[in-house]
């Protein structure tokens, strides 16, 4: 008959042994083997040096894991704390409060506690936020307008067309006339000379008006106010620039470098900031329409900071900036600085202008 | 929400969300951050938003965000919890209102927070647990724990004096 232990199998024997899980049986077979197995005996004793034997020590803090009543039917050594609280908290019935009143009474010594109690109530300081000027938005009533301005720009547009189109015809027929040399109709007796002199002080007047004073005629003037007085409506479209009224050659000198903090990088939100006194010069509307364009979440650095240490993986700044450059026609500068981070590579931006956020995914 | 009605959330309660910030974090300049990024979001999702709710909004977002900025600069505001124990030693004699407030910063953010909450809004348990997102009897846990914290504080000081 083949043996159930043996040297292969031993050990797992041995440690069910020593758990105390084996049978009789099993346990006098193991017994056997390594009676027969002198060498085997030294790992007996070892095994046995290894055991953990458990402290006699008691949990200290068993009392205060023991449940206090909180109805307050009675109050003791164990709730009265949560009793003078619920007291001042004002959570109390009247029955409740008298209850404690009486314990107060029987214990004096507890006194003391129940009058700090009393104090332990935050008065709110009196600072206010400073900034809050910047947090105020504009009310768009130029939505409201924009149909009766537009309405009325097309019917000013419409006017002085037609204005035009009766004034040029008779201008350009008696011009025809006087040139030709041939003779007016009977039915419309006219005096060439005057009405030819007439007419050319008419062009003339315009001419002179639009070459001295740079204002076009008044279609293109129409024109002109309809575009001036939306300027924002021009980038709507993903491909139009943005309307930026500050220099650009100044924005760009204004733009700050960037340097890499060396500090871990934590899942969240990810900032861009790029150089203050920019973008922050735009109307609300247009950073409103530069996030749509760019696909990104920005925001004005309202609070106008110098240095905000926040994290952004590199791929996602340079993205960012490339594509606030193409948006807005910019060529912002940054020194790149790059340090390796178990094999990516982020970049810190010490310097504000405006910054976008966007929700990282786990850095795996 | 009309942007009248944001406009009208800022002057009412913007004042509230920073001291609530400026109470728990003692960096003012944090706090400030932590507004303006609460009005940005509610700025956003302003249409989802109504004016009944926007105060719940605003501090629920303020919290989170508060929460979110801690668990990410856990180092720079250990350094600054240094600095507000260096600082209890210059008070000179304060009163009890300082004390209270330096010994609040010595609370865990949840503790701190919920006493915020309840001593300078006077929110409900329940309202508390809404913004927190805590139940309410982890919210009333936190209460009295904190509470008992500044018993035995100014008890101490007391004592002292």
């Amino acid at each position: 008959m083949e043996e159930r232990i043996n040297i292969e199998n031993y050990e797992a024997y041995l440690l069910d042994y020593l758990e105390g899980g084996l049978s009789e049986e099993v346990k006098e077979e193991l017994l056997y083997f390594l009676a027969t197995h002198s060498e085997l005996k030294e790992a007996l004793e070892e095994y046995e040096e290894v055991r953990l034997v458990p402290p006699a020590e008691d949990f200290e803090g068993k009392k205060t894991l023991r449940r206090a009543d909180l109805a307050f039917e009675s109050i003791d050594e164990l709730n009265a704390q949560e009793a003078m609280i619920a007291y001042r908290e004002g959570d109390l019935s009247s029955r409740q409060q008298q209850v404690l009143e009486d314990y107060l009474m029987q214990n004096p010594g507890r006194e003391r506690d129940f009058l700090l109690y009393g104090k332990v109530f935050l008065k709110p300081p009196v600072d206010v936020f400073s900034k809050k000027h910047d947090l105020y938005k504009k009310e768009r009533k130029i939505i409201v307008w924009i149909p009766a301005a537009a309405a009325a720009i097309a019917l000013l547009v419409v006017f002085s067309f037609f204005l035009r189109q009766q004034e040029r015809p008779a201008v350009t027929k008696v011009a025809d006339v006087t040139q030709s040399g041939a003779a007016a109709p009977a039915a419309t007796p006219v005096q060439p000379k005057k009405t030819v002199a007439a007419a050319e002080n008419i062009l003339e007047k315009e001419n002179v008006t639009a070459q001295s004073t740079g204002h076009p005629l008044p279609y293109e003037k129409s024109k002109k106010i309809y575009r001036s007085t939306s300027p924002s409506r021009k980038v709507t479209k993903k491909d139009d620039p943005l309307v930026v009224t500050r220099p650009r050659q100044e924005i760009a000198a204004m733009s700050l470098p960037v340097r890499v903090l060396p500090l871990p990088v934590t899942a969240g939100e990810q900032v861009l900031i790029i150089p203050e006194r920019t973008l922050t010069d735009l109307p609300a509307g247009d950073i409103d329409l530069l996030a749509e364009k760019t696909g990104l979440r920005i925001k004005k650095n309202l609070l106008k900071k110098d240095h905000i240490p926040r994290h952004t993986p590199k791929e996602v700044f340079f993205n960012g900036l490339a594509k606030i450059n193409t948006a807005t026609g910019l060529n912002l500068n940054y020194e790149r600085v790059e340090e390796p981070d178990q094999g990516r590579e982020y970049v810190a931006v010490t310097t504000s202008f405006f910054s976008y956020i966007r929700k990282k995914k786990e850095n795996k | 929400m009309t942007v009248r009605e944001y406009n009208r959330s800022v002057e009412d309660h913007a004042d509230h969300i920073f001291r609530f910030l400026l109470g728990s974090l003692r960096q003012r300049e944090l706090a400030e951050d932590i507004v303006q990024d609460t009005y940005e979001k509610l700025w956003r999702k302003r249409e989802n938003v109504s004016y009944e709710k926007v105060k719940t909004y605003l501090f629920t977002t303020a919290y989170h965000t508060m929460i979110d900025r801690l668990r990410r600069e856990k180092r720079m505001i250990s350094m600054e919890e240094t600095e507000a124990q260096e600082r209890i030693e210059e008070m000179g004699s304060p009163d009890l209102n300082e004390i209270l407030h330096e010994a609040l910063g010595k609370l865990p953010p949840d503790q701190k927070a919920v006493v915020l909450l309840r001593d300078y809004e006077g929110y409900t348990y329940r309202e508390i647990g809404e913004i927190t997102g805590m139940t309410e009897a982890q919210v009333k846990i936190n209460i009295f724990r904190g509470r008992r914290f500044l018993k035995n504080y100014i008890g101490s000081i007391e004592a002292l004096v």
